[in-house]
């Protein structure tokens, strides 16, 4: 418009949209940092469980739709590519569930609870429900660690299956195999004869093999989950082959391992102290015929099955180039009607991450062989907790009856794998594993586990503005619990929260990981009274509210001065950063 | 540790990941044992936890202890959030994994954007493909091979932490058992190995001493740590003074620095630590410089060469004695060992790391012997029978 000058360039306003502009930087510095419970234990362990990695096979093809040129409707279902995509949906009808010895799957009442969790969170959260249900309280830093503590004595630490009793040089020594076997075989328990060679040292390997007699075994020595091993070798020509694969393959830099090959079935046999408390085996991943079911139905239904356990939930039967290898092997495609009664194999490695079903066998597992893994796990100083992995004929003989030896010891052996197996009896694990760590300190726990407990849950870091407290609600109402749940002045979160321990000791455990763009840095879990209320609500905080106000006046007013504004954010930097520029303006001005 | 050990008259069993078991004469397992120099007594969920950084900021600022501003952010998708920590607090920064051994990958002094870029890229290379990469045999160990065999990313959900570098006088101070035994001032932080360090514990005002066990009280179950701090004011200043910021908290003595300075200081540190370790019923010999033991290596690959390597060492280390092979395709040397006992000590260490004979050794076992008052150091003849070319061919004596 004529005559209506044009403004002067505000020097107030270009610093405050600078300020703005790093303000933003900021905040988005903020949606990215201080990453919650969501972050650290993303990383994989090194349990011989393999410490998940969730993610869809590459062969997983969601929804897949196939138009056949065939009469009807035109479409056909890619049932290949349910095979994942069943773990994450409702299934109906529900399938049969499979059967051991005409025993069907078990199935668990607290899977609802922990399948939202994620696979990795079971591990750590198990004992912390544990410590929650015996009457200590927690606090929680993310999904696999926390600190328990009765309020008296100091806090006792857990990260999964690393416990307060278990010392750093025996999860030293049971990381390196060659190490175990030294030891286990300087205190007379069974192993594989064997030995490490360094990398290219064929000759020796071979004159080794000889000595102790084929079929040997081949398998490098930094190696995990079977990747790199070749089994059952029969002879120096295949031997040979053998090295000159490893030699080929990423693994050819590294040293490795010729020891003799054992005949037998895996068990992990799980020992607290002197004690055995668990023993499971593990089978390869497998589906049994029914006649009228074909393979990848089969493979469905076992999938539909295992989402009921609270371990195995998300840890499902996979179907890419393993499984069609190994169901080539044995005559089978996807699409085969299996004859009733037979088994089908689709993997050859034994891990539950792999598909592999859990057998909980220990009230039929030989004394001797209960023996030997107690000295086993003496053999190593400081091993408080162990899984023992045995390979045996079987497990209801005596040890000196059969071909068997201990191949390897987990310092961190995973505790749901015998609280929650395929078939068999559950064990509760974690229940034991947090009472001896409890009593060993002279920490006081309930004499009896609690049924139902009241907590108050109070959760920091980035917990406010980010739907919190809906998410913490909708979850507890669907875990029938009562209490409520607000804001704190000083932007934590805090919770009431009564219902059935198991499902209280899940929110407990869910708090730290919270919605989407939450990042809960530490969850306190505190027992308190029962709230005595009816529902679970969202209430308002007053004075948060009031606060609330105040800083946003605090901030229209700051932000007219930009080193007040500068200051208001107590930013040293920016302070500094403000002054020099507009020195600098007022410089070019002449001022 | 382990040269501590030797000259209070006990046996060692040194396994890989400096796993070091002290024995009674005999070989029978007496209880006393350290990884990469932590006893026993430490609790392997606290050692774990203590590594992972985002989990001990968080659990000392619970307790109100003051550490450096930082944020933690995934290689994958926090780039330009990390770039824009910075422009909050300003530079330098501090860089570091945040899982992983406290002081190892640490990058301090960045000073600008271009350098924190720079860094951050170093850790787009998967951590085993590091050249500098190492980590606690005792460790929680993620996964961190890259996704794919022929790719040499780190994975995507690998974290790092950035943290302002606080200005001020750098101290490591060590506890044992509760106890402030060491406060040690570094001029140029926590690898200055440069000797220009000193200790200061005398001098260090008591509401640091204090303050350094409230630190430690944070994490029970470590039987050692080591406290990092920086001090505006410097040591002698009562805590309510200064600023008083923790950078690091490890599980590990790491009494290099200490003995960087004044290796006999160092070495009376480790012989307290060793004394906590054994049995309370147990007395330590009175330290001896020289030691005599019978020693078999075991995981021996290419025994001629071994043995070779093993004589050249041997000579350079003014170690005296002998060795020969037990058993070639077991892989099995034996022999004795006369000298220094911090000669030994590193001797072995060395052979087993893999540094000594280009080949790992998977265990030395050393049993105190009578000294034989060897001059030099030999090797001797092969047994007899065995199938080996190299045995056959018999190492020169």
């Amino acid at each position: 418009m004529e005559g209506e000058p044009q403004a002067e360039p505000d020097v107030d306003s270009e610093l405050d949209s600078e300020l703005e502009a790093a303000r933003q930087a900021a905040r988005e510095s903020d949606d990215e940092s201080e990453a919650g419970g969501h972050d650290a234990d993303d990383e994989a362990d090194e349990d011989d469980e393999a410490e998940y990695e969730p993610e869809y096979d590459s062969d997983d093809v969601l929804h897949q739709v196939v138009v056949p040129d065939v009469p009807g409707l035109g479409i056909d279902l890619s049932y290949e590519g349910l095979v994942g995509a069943v773990i994450n949906y409702a299934t109906y009808p529900t399938p049969p569930a499979p059967t051991l010895d005409g025993r069907p799957a078990r199935t668990y009442d607290d899977v609802d609870y922990i399948r939202p969790m994620g696979s990795y969170a079971v591990h750590g959260h198990i004992v912390e429900r544990e410590a929650l249900a015996y009457g200590l309280n927690t606090r929680r830093f993310n999904k696999s660690t926390f600190q328990a503590d009765d309020g008296v004595r100091p806090p006792l630490a857990f990260r999964t299956a690393r416990w307060p009793l278990s010392s750093v040089v025996a999860a030293s020594i049971v990381r390196h195999k060659e190490s175990t076997r030294i030891l286990l075989d300087r205190s007379g328990c069974p192993v594989p004869r064997g030995r490490t060679f360094s990398n290219g040292d064929a000759a020796s390997a071979l004159q080794y093999a000889e000595r102790i007699g084929y079929p040997v075994v081949l398998k490098p020595a930094a190696g995990s989950m079977g990747v790199g091993v070749t089994a059952n070798i029969e002879g120096p020509g295949e031997l040979r082959s053998a090295l000159e694969r490893m030699r080929q393959s990423v693994m050819g830099s590294g040293d490795f391992i010729v020891e003799k090959h054992i005949h037998g079935r895996d068990y992990r046999i799980m020992v607290l102290g002197e004690e055995v408390v668990a023993a499971v085996e593990r089978v390869p991943a497998s589906v049994v015929g029914d006649g009228t079911s074909t393979l990848i139905e089969l493979i469905l239904a076992k999938n539909a099955a295992r989402k009921q356990n609270s371990h195995l939930a998300t840890l499902k039967l996979k179907w890419n180039a393993t499984t069609r290898h190994e169901i080539a092997k044995a005559g089978y495609e996807a699409h085969s009607v299996v004859p009733a009664g037979e088994r089908v194999f689709l993997n050859s490695a034994n891990n539950l991450t792999q598909g592999g079903d859990s057998i909980e066998i220990l009230d039929d597992l030989h004394p001797s062989i209960k023996e030997a893994s107690v000295q086993a796990v003496k053999a190593v100083p400081g091993l408080a907790y162990c899984g023992v992995d045995f390979l045996l004929e079987d497990h209801t003989r005596a040890l000196d009856e059969q071909e068997g030896a201990v191949c390897e010891l987990n310092a961190v052996a995973a505790l749901p794998v015998a609280e929650y197996p395929m078939f068999g009896t559950p064990r509760r694990v974690s229940s034991q594993f947090l009472r001896r760590a409890a009593g060993e300190f002279g920490l006081e726990v309930l004499p009896e586990r609690a049924e139902r407990i009241s907590v108050r849950i109070r959760a920091r870091g980035r917990v406010v503005g980010v739907g919190y407290r809906g998410w913490f609600a909708r979850r507890a109402t669907e875990f029938g619990c009562t209490g409520w749940i607000r804001h704190k002045t000083d932007k934590s979160v805090e919770a009431v929260v009564s219902g059935p321990s198991d499902a209280v000791a899940a929110l407990a455990t869910a708090a730290v990981l919270g919605p989407r763009r939450a990042r809960p840095t530490s969850v306190t879990t505190v027992h308190v009274p029962d709230p005595e209320v009816e529902t679970f609500e969202v209430r308002r905080n007053p004075s948060a509210q009031g606060a609330s106000r105040s800083l946003k006046k605090r901030a229209v007013r700051a932000m007219r001065n930009p080193v007040r504004a500068a200051r208001v954010l107590r930013d040293p930097a920016r302070i500094t950063a403000a002054v020099k520029r507009r020195a600098v303006r007022l410089a070019r001005k002449g001022s | 540790m382990h040269t501590a050990a030797l000259q209070a008259g006990r046996g060692t069993l040194l396994f890989p990941g400096q796993a070091l078991l002290l024995t009674h004469p005999g070989g029978a397992l007496d209880g006393g044992s350290f990884a990469h120099g932590v006893p026993q007594q430490t609790q392997l969920s606290t050692a774990t936890l203590v590594q992972d950084r985002r989990v001990r900021r968080a659990m000392l600022e619970q307790h109100r202890i003051r550490v450096p501003e930082g944020a933690t952010y995934s290689i994958g998708h926090g780039t330009r959030a990390a770039l824009g920590f910075p422009e909050r607090y300003g530079f330098p920064v501090v860089l570091k994994p945040m899982v992983g051994d406290n002081m190892i990958e640490t990058t301090t002094g960045i000073t600008s954007t271009e350098e924190l870029l720079e860094r951050i890229r170093d850790l787009r290379v998967a951590p085993q493909l590091r050249p500098d990469y190492t980590t606690a045999s005792y460790a929680f160990t993620a996964i961190h091979t890259p996704r794919e065999e022929d790719q040499t990313r780190t994975r995507k959900n690998y974290r790092y932490l950035i943290e302002e570098q606080v200005r001020g006088e750098f101290v490591r101070f060590l506890l044992l058992g509760g106890d402030v035994v060491s406060a040690f001032r570094s001029p140029h932080g926590a690898w200055d190995l440069s000797g220009e360090g000193a200790e200061i514990l005398d001098d260090t005002h008591p509401t640091l001493i204090r303050h350094v066990q409230e630190v430690a009280e944070v994490f029970p179950g470590l039987a050692v740590s080591a406290v990092d701090m920086v001090l505006s004011r410097g040591a002698g200043v009562p805590h309510a003074e200064q600023d008083v910021v923790v950078v690091d908290v490890s599980e590990r003595p790491w009494l290099a620095l200490q003995a960087s300075q004044d290796p006999t200081w160092g070495l009376e540190l480790a012989r307290r630590v060793l004394a906590r370790t054994v049995a309370e019923d147990e007395q330590l010999d009175e330290p001896q410089d020289e030691v005599a033991l019978d020693v078999r290596w075991e995981g021996v690959s290419v025994m001629d060469a071994f043995l070779e390597h093993l004589r050249a060492a041997a000579s350079r280390a003014g170690l005296c004695g002998r060795a020969e092979a037990e058993d070639v395709v077991g892989g099995i040397a034996r022999g004795h060992l006369e000298g220094f006992a911090a000669a030994v000590a590193l001797f072995n260490e060395l052979a087993v790391a893999g540094h000594l004979a280009g080949e790992h050794l998977m265990a030395v076992d050393s049993r105190p012997a009578e000294p034989t008052g060897a001059g030099s150091f030999t090797l001797g003849v092969p047994e007899a029978g065995d199938a080996s070319p190299a045995a056959e061919g018999g190492p020169s004596t």
